[in-house]
């Protein structure tokens, strides 16, 4: 393919604009990822703060990881953040309360 | 979305638990150490009386007699001190009599050893730790190996662009057009923006690798194998092209797109391989005119696209492109903005110079038949078909929305007469009021349908 001439034109250059993260546009072509891992994350952890319920409170803290992995580097980084902040003290609080280990589900085959 | 209000409203709600769990502890349900501090409350008796009180009985009996007759002596002695001391045996007495005379044994509490002490029974908490390190060791190597790629490419490549495009690279932050600059979406996904050539307002190359740096990913990629891809969306200038619809490509590529794509599934209808001689047979066409489609791809143009069977994904140009199509159910208020775009989407392959010269060749391709669809011109025939297509999309258009638009234009008349009375209530002089009265009369007979009077003789 033999291309011709030169085809460059210094005078009509437009800028890049960055698309705005909450326009349809962006919303459409966009991974839900990271939301769904944040709600997620914040119902794991909800569960373990009030129903004292450990491997939520692993789980939430999973979330959050899968959250921050997939996050996008326009997002607001206070989300993910509170999200962590939530999560940990989840686990850290369902341990202070009752120290007793998770008991693995093989337990019972032993 | 946005979550952080709703973050906010959970961590009120983790301290309003907070503050219920170090509250009173007499809720069993809520305090796993009830039953210990309940035995901590029991715990003051004296443990020689519930052990050995058969043993003590009669000792206390002695005491009881000596006690019937101390009083004689304690009054004489006028001690302070003795009175407390018997205080504390009448009680202990009464207690005495009080418990059963066979004391059930003590009982010790199944109390759970503190963490320090019992690593080993924590196998659960391991493997979750070690599950989140592992995490983290491949987000970071994934993350490593995505930026690589795509840096690895534009280095490649941006000689290449150079020739195309004044200004290759710009982030659009600096005052003045900067040039080099690779952005970063994700760490999966990353953008290149040049402009300043013949035909096209811009050229967004979008790079999105596989999410090597998330785990759940990878896991879920081994049961649906992904490719790395990139996209190169031309934006024409105005008038640049004629007014057709295509879109060439790998069948799932293009099925997909077709049923996803506004532009694609209202104008173009797949045409059938037999049809269409020279593509690669795993390939589909989507087309709204056969000589659209005979005019741009020419056999050179097909040659290579038998080459790169594989590694094209799917060739789009559109005069009518307006983005993806709405969900079952919503309907536009008014006919969305259209741009004329060139979309090319290839896969993204790392590696050696064989790789490079065919990514090299590729970009050749691509802007070889972006100039052969800016020079094409449809037959008067063609043009007449399209412009009818077009017709015909923004009348059904206007008849789906005709009962919306007039329900809108009733709610703003009404609209409008309520504010005016709303103003005549409100209206404090006399001679004004009289004046809108009138005049709001006189708006409600224009509004009255006109009648015919009949004259009876």
């Amino acid at each position: 393919m033999q291309l011709a001439g030169d085809n460059r034109r210094p005078n009509k250059v437009t800028r890049f604009k960055t698309i705005d993260p909450n326009s349809a546009a962006a919303l459409a072509s966009d991974d839900p990822m990271p939301e769904y891992m944040n709600v997620l994350g914040m119902i794991f952890s909800m569960c373990g703060l009030m129903m004292r319920m450990k491997w939520c409170a692993w789980a939430a803290l999973l979330c959050s990881c899968v959250s921050f992995a997939n996050t996008r580097s326009i997002d607001d980084t206070k989300q993910i953040v509170s999200s962590f902040m939530l999560s940990i003290s989840a686990v850290v609080m369902s341990y202070l309360q009752n120290p007793a280990p998770i008991v693995p589900p093989w337990a019972s085959l032993l | 979305m946005r979550l952080f209000a709703t973050r906010h409203f959970a961590i009120f709600l983790l301290f309003c638990t907070l503050g219920a769990l170090a509250g009173p502890p007499g809720n069993a349900e809520l305090n796993e150490f009830a039953e210990f501090e309940d035995d901590e409350v029991e715990i003051p008796k004296p443990p020689s009386q519930q052990e050995k009180p058969k043993v003590e009985e009669p000792v206390k009996e002695e005491k009881q007699q000596q006690q019937q007759q101390k009083p004689v002596t304690t009054d004489d002695d006028d001690d302070d001190d003795f009175g407390v001391v018997e205080e504390t045996e009448e009680n202990e007495q009464q207690t005495n009599q009080e418990t059963p005379s066979q004391p059930e044994p003590l009982k010790f509490a199944d109390v759970p050893a503190h963490f320090r002490s019992n690593w080993a029974s924590y196998q659960v908490e391991a493997v979750v730790m070690l599950i989140l390190a592992l995490y983290l060791l491949n987000y970071i190597f994934g993350r490593a190996t995505n930026q690589n790629l795509a840096y690895n490419w534009f280095a490649a490549h941006k000689a290449a662009l150079e020739q195309q495009f004044a200004v290759v690279g710009d982030d659009g932050l600096s005052e003045t057009p900067s040039e080099g600059n690779l952005t970063k979406d994700t760490d999966c996904s990353f953008s290149i923006w040049c402009s300043g050539r013949v035909g096209v307002s811009g050229l967004l190359i979008q790079m999105r690798t596989m999410k090597r740096q998330d785990l759940v990913s990878r896991v879920i990629g081994l049961f649906s194998p992904q490719t790395d891809k990139i996209t190169f969306k031309f934006d024409f200038d105005q008038n640049e092209i004629d007014s057709w619809v295509l879109a060439v490509g790998q069948k799932k590529h293009v099925a997909k797109q077709h049923k996803e794509l506004a532009d694609l599934s209202t104008y173009a209808s797949e045409k059938k391989s037999g049809s269409f001689q020279g593509l690669p047979a795993s390939w589909g066409l989507f087309s709204e005119l056969n000589e659209a489609a005979l005019g741009v791809l020419d056999p050179g143009v097909l040659t290579l696209l038998r080459k790169y069977e594989q590694r094209i994904h799917s060739i789009h140009i559109t005069d009518q492109f307006c983005g993806q199509k709405l969900a079952e159910g919503e309907t536009y208020t008014r006919l969305p903005d259209v741009s004329r775009v060139a979309i090319f989407s290839f896969e993204l392959r790392d590696g050696n110079d064989e790789v490079h010269e065919e990514d090299d060749e590729l970009i050749s391709l691509m802007f070889y038949l972006l100039d052969k669809a800016r020079r094409f011109r449809l037959s008067r025939e063609g043009k007449v078909k399209t412009e009818k297509n077009r017709q015909t999309v923004e009348e059904s258009f206007l008849k789906t929305t005709h009962l919306q638009r007039q329900e809108a234009a009733q709610a703003r008349r009404e609209e409008r007469t309520r504010e005016r009375k709303q103003r005549l209530l409100e209206e404090e002089d006399p001679e004004k009021q009289r004046r809108l009265e009138k005049l709001e009369a006189k708006h409600d007979r224009k509004m009255k349908p006109k009648m015919k009077q009949l004259k009876i003789r």
